[in-house]
């Protein structure tokens, strides 16, 4: 099989990770990165030295890329601002999509002028504004606001820290609108059409699954669906990190490989050629894509899906680190932060453990047992499940402070039968947004569904030995682990051929 | 594991020399670009106009209820209109700090 994408990514990302340790001036990486495209081209036909001077490349790439995003413009909102200010004005345009916690709206502005002290400015950057109003805000408005702008409080709850997880984002700044503070809606619909077109979507489907569902029901199939999570008890989301299956509301490459099954199928069922369906899938998938917020996993799972259906029409063959490898260049040249994301390394390291661990573990069952179907398809998914769980023990770990031997057994449940559910939810949706009147039929199911779900879950943490909760440990501990993982798992193939 | 084609090479290559050259540009953009002060902001953008404003549109503002909405604009007959700010002190029930509250939500042509 080959791969030249995988080393050019571990390079890349090799060089993300030394600019980010050591401060080395950006025109330097500029300068060796420039050198050695420029060597490497000049090498292009002596094939060994062309692989190491790309690798070199890359590397200095990476660093030149995260040292870019280091380096704000002259005019970014943060460098016109002291540590903080009290009456300031801002114009800009709301940059995602709000989110409505009772009494308070938060959403993202793309700053565009700035008046402190009766200075006008012209200005960049993104700002996370939090409101305490009513007011409808929508994606792509104009807004004019008058508030207080401060910098975030460096606050941690375990491994996370607050103000590192925004500034990863871009955001240096908090600008908060008090209850009777100015709000003025100066235009409507600036953003990206898809964009607004795609929020839009999302809203009808989140009256839909609001009114038809029981409040629970509602938020749990929102979160599943439409990955809003912030209404969710803490109880409940408990329940799901303590089970391992927490996954579940955070829409992940699980959800888009079931919606991307789904919309083939339906599309294969009304008899649309092979061409067009996979054409209109990527679209739709770019639109869920969006719709759901565009965070790191959906994006790592759209683009290898892409790949995937693309590969049909590039006549290439496809090979799964291969597109990893793309999928987290991709993120990792819009974003380098990302890769000191707990949800980039969890949706990665996810898929490279199920690929590379789970045909290891199922080779570990006597053949005579794969001959009976039923047994051969609780040893794949227990396969798949024990794989993603031993290649996610440390960071679950060194995160969350927990070890859940139990999400083995609940994975192995929760997995398929999400299938069910995203099924019935967006039909649900959809339902209710297209045939209103059919929609109570469709309830029912979901209320039993999601029902079931959680008595399942709940069941399962109540067994003795279900978790334990960990000390912190440091971050060394999670690389000899995976270093020990690696060894342990090339030897035992050793062993197995050594058998035969 | 590692050998490329030379249309992979070739599509490498490019791909690298646009990003390289993309975030050359960019970076001279951030580093050489002057602040605009700009006038354009409106000071007054966002506030109510003391002298045309009628009483549901005063009562907006955060402070002024139906009486003292009532009173400005029994003010405003009077003089024929406000000439500054500042008059509203003279009005009953606005007190020095009660229209430093005031004075940012209201301005005068």
């Amino acid at each position: 099989m080959r791969y030249p994408l995988v080393g050019l990514c571990i390079a890349f990302c090799l060089g993300i990770i030394s600019a980010a340790c050591f401060k080395i001036p950006f025109s330097i990486l500029y300068l060796v990165a420039f050198l050695s495209l420029i060597s490497s081209i000049i090498f292009l036909k002596q094939n060994t030295k062309f692989n190491i001077l790309i690798l070199g490349v890359s590397f200095f790439l990476g660093a030149t890329i995260l040292k870019d995003s280091q380096i704000l413009s002259n005019c970014h909102i943060v460098k016109l601002v002291p540590y903080k200010s009290d009456s300031v004005s801002l114009i800009g345009v709301i940059d995602n999509d709000p989110i409505y916690q009772g009494e308070k709206v938060s959403f993202i502005l793309k700053a565009e002028k700035l008046r402190i002290n009766e200075t006008g400015s012209k200005t960049c950057g993104k700002v996370l504004v939090k409101v305490l109003k009513k007011n409808n805000f929508a994606y792509g408005d104009r807004l004019f606001l008058l508030g207080k702008l401060y910098r975030p409080f460096s606050f941690s709850k375990g491994e996370f820290n607050y103000r590192n997880y925004l500034r990863h984002q871009g955001i240096y700044l908090i600008f908060s609108v008090k209850k009777d503070s100015i709000v003025k809606q100066l235009d409507k619909n600036v953003g990206n059409p898809l964009k607004s077109f795609a929020f839009r979507i999302r809203h009808k489907m989140r009256e839909a699954i609001v009114k038809n569902l029981s409040p629970f029901s509602a938020g749990i199939l929102n979160a599943i669906i439409l990955g809003e999570r912030q209404n969710l008890s803490a109880h409940t989301r408990d329940i799901l990190v303590y089970s391992g299956t927490v996954h579940i509301i955070a829409i992940s490459g699980l959800h888009l490989g079931i919606v991307a099954f789904i919309i083939l199928l339906i599309l294969k069922i009304i008899k649309i050629p092979r061409k067009p369906r996979y054409i209109l899938t990527i679209l739709l998938l770019i639109v869920y894509c969006m719709l759901t917020g565009a965070n790191t996993p959906v994006v790592r799972a759209t683009v290898m899906a892409i790949i995937f259906l693309l590969s049909y029409f590039l006549e290439r063959e496809v090979n799964i680190y291969n597109s990893l490898s793309l999928a987290a260049l991709i993120i990792l040249t819009v974003n380098p932060w990302q890769l000191f994301e707990v949800s980039f390394q969890l949706s990665f390291l996810s898929v490279i453990s199920i690929v590379w661990l789970s045909p290891k573990i199922k080779s570990m069952f006597p053949e005579k047992l794969n001959k009976i179907p039923w047994i051969r398809f609780l040893i794949s998914v227990f396969s798949v499940s024990f794989a993603a769980w031993l290649g996610l023990l440390p960071l679950i770990a060194y995160y969350f402070g927990i070890l859940s031997p139990i999400t083995i057994l609940a994975n192995m449940i929760v997995v398929p039968y999400m299938t069910i559910i995203v099924a019935s939810g967006f039909s649900l949706a959809l339902i209710g947004i297209l045939i209103p009147s059919l929609s109570p039929i469709f309830a029912a199911s979901n209320e039993l569904f999601i029902l079931i779900l959680f008595k399942i879950n709940s069941f399962l943490i109540g067994i003795p030995g279900a978790y334990f909760k960990l000390p912190s440990i440091s971050f060394v501990y999670v690389l000899l682990y995976y270093a020990l993982l690696i060894s342990v798992f090339n030897f035992s193939k050793i062993v197995h051929k050594n058998s035969i | 594991m590692f050998a490329f084609t030379r249309q992979e090479q070739q599509v490498i290559l490019f791909l690298i020399s646009v990003a390289l050259l993309g975030m050359g540009i960019n970076f001279s953009a951030k580093r050489f670009l002057q602040v605009k002060i700009i006038a354009s902001i409106n000071p007054d953008m966002g506030r109510i106009d003391l002298n045309k404003a009628d009483k549901e549109r005063l009562m907006d503002v955060p402070g002024i209820g139906e009486k003292l909405a009532a009173r400005i604009i029994e003010y405003r007959k009077q003089k024929a209109g406000f000439q500054d700010r500042e008059e509203l002190k003279g009005i009953k029930g606005i007190s020095n700090y009660k229209y430093e509250k005031l004075k940012e939500f209201l301005f005068v042509q």
